[in-house]
């Protein structure tokens, strides 16, 4: 046991072998075996494993889900109060009875650009 | 094997220890290591238990050097493989398995010793409990033991791990940083005050030729 090198890489083989025979217990085997023991108590199952065990009832669970959310929203959508707009067709808007005629249209633009609605510059 | 002698020079006692030297070490990758952890991964008991025989001793012996009590060091020890076994689906096979092993260890120990720690407080150590009396040279053999112990219980868990995986388990100075999740400077330091304070508590025992 000495002191040379006191952080460096060396090891202190006399010190070394003093702990490891120290620390060291029987039976190896024994022990292994016992451990093996617990294990085999305890199977394991890989992620995947777990996660196909529970794919099933993930799957029925998420499809009631599903379903519910899809019976709700379509109640919700009867029951909701909708404005006379909602239900217009947008083309309604857009579209008249009444004919358009060209002056109609050209009279609009005109008057709008500093001419009367005779056409005459103002 | 290296044969170590710690025979005493005037009136400390002859012992001689054998330099116990397993199989190198944490880093390396070996393959047919490499096929063990695979086919344990996939849920071959048979392979896991050839790792387990293969690290049960430096399983317990780290896992001892935390705890003291070799019962408790048991517990964690069986504790680490156990969690090793249910983690290994998340264990990087392109890695070498033993530090992955060891870092599950040394956490497994550490939490252990911290809940034992206030029900263990003032417990004589094992080896004054144990201890027998027997003919000069085993009676010098457990007075070394029983002082060993004695220093090593004055150690905080983190000198004990470090200094027992640097100088009984070979491990690199980063090798063990990278296990104790702290930087190499700090493992340094570990090992350094470890030692002085073991060779200090040793210095009766010291051999000449070490």
């Amino acid at each position: 046991m000495t002191d040379r090198n006191a952080f460096g890489p060396e090891r202190d083989e006399a010190l070394g072998a003093l702990l490891h025979e120290h620390l060291s217990t029987t039976d190896d085997a024994s022990f292994a075996e016992n451990v093996m023991a617990r294990i085999r108590r305890e199977p394991r199952e890989s992620s995947w494993e777990v996660l196909a065990g529970w794919a099933p009832l993930g799957m029925a669970a998420a499809a009631i889900l599903a379903v519910a959310a899809g019976l709700w929203l379509g109640s919700a959508r009867r029951d909701m109060p909708m404005a006379e707009a909602d239900t217009a067709d947008p083309v309604e808007w857009l579209s008249t009875n009444d004919p358009v005629t060209t002056e109609f249209v050209l009279t609009a633009v005109l008057v709008g650009d500093g001419f009367d609605e005779n056409g005459a510059q103002r | 094997m290296t044969t170590i002698a710690l025979t005493s020079t005037a009136a400390g006692p002859g012992v001689e220890l054998v330099a116990h030297q397993e199989q190198p070490i944490a880093g390396t990758l070996d393959p047919a290591e490499g096929g063990l952890v695979a086919a344990a991964k996939g849920g071959d008991q048979v392979a896991f238990g050839t790792l387990v025989d293969r690290y049960a001793g430096v399983v317990r012996r780290v896992a001892r050097s935390i705890l003291e009590n070799s019962f408790d060091a048991d517990d964690a020890a069986q504790d680490a493989f156990l969690l090793a076994w249910r983690n290994l689906d998340r264990f990087d096979a392109s890695r070498p398995f033993r530090p992955w092993l060891m870092r599950i260890t040394v956490n497994a120990a550490t939490d252990l010793y911290r809940r034992r720690k206030v029900r263990h407080a003032g417990a004589l150590p094992e080896t004054l409990e144990d201890r027998a009396p027997g003919p000069d040279r085993e009676t010098d053999r457990s007075l070394l033991r029983q002082r060993l112990s004695e220093a090593l219980s004055e150690l905080s868990e983190r000198q004990r791990v470090a200094v027992t995986m640097f100088d009984a388990e070979g491990y690199s100075h980063a090798d063990i940083a990278e296990i104790m999740d702290v930087p190499v400077g700090t493992v340094r330091s570990l090992v350094f005050h470890a030692r002085r304070a073991l060779r200090k508590a040793l210095a009766p025992y010291r051999g000449g030729s070490t």
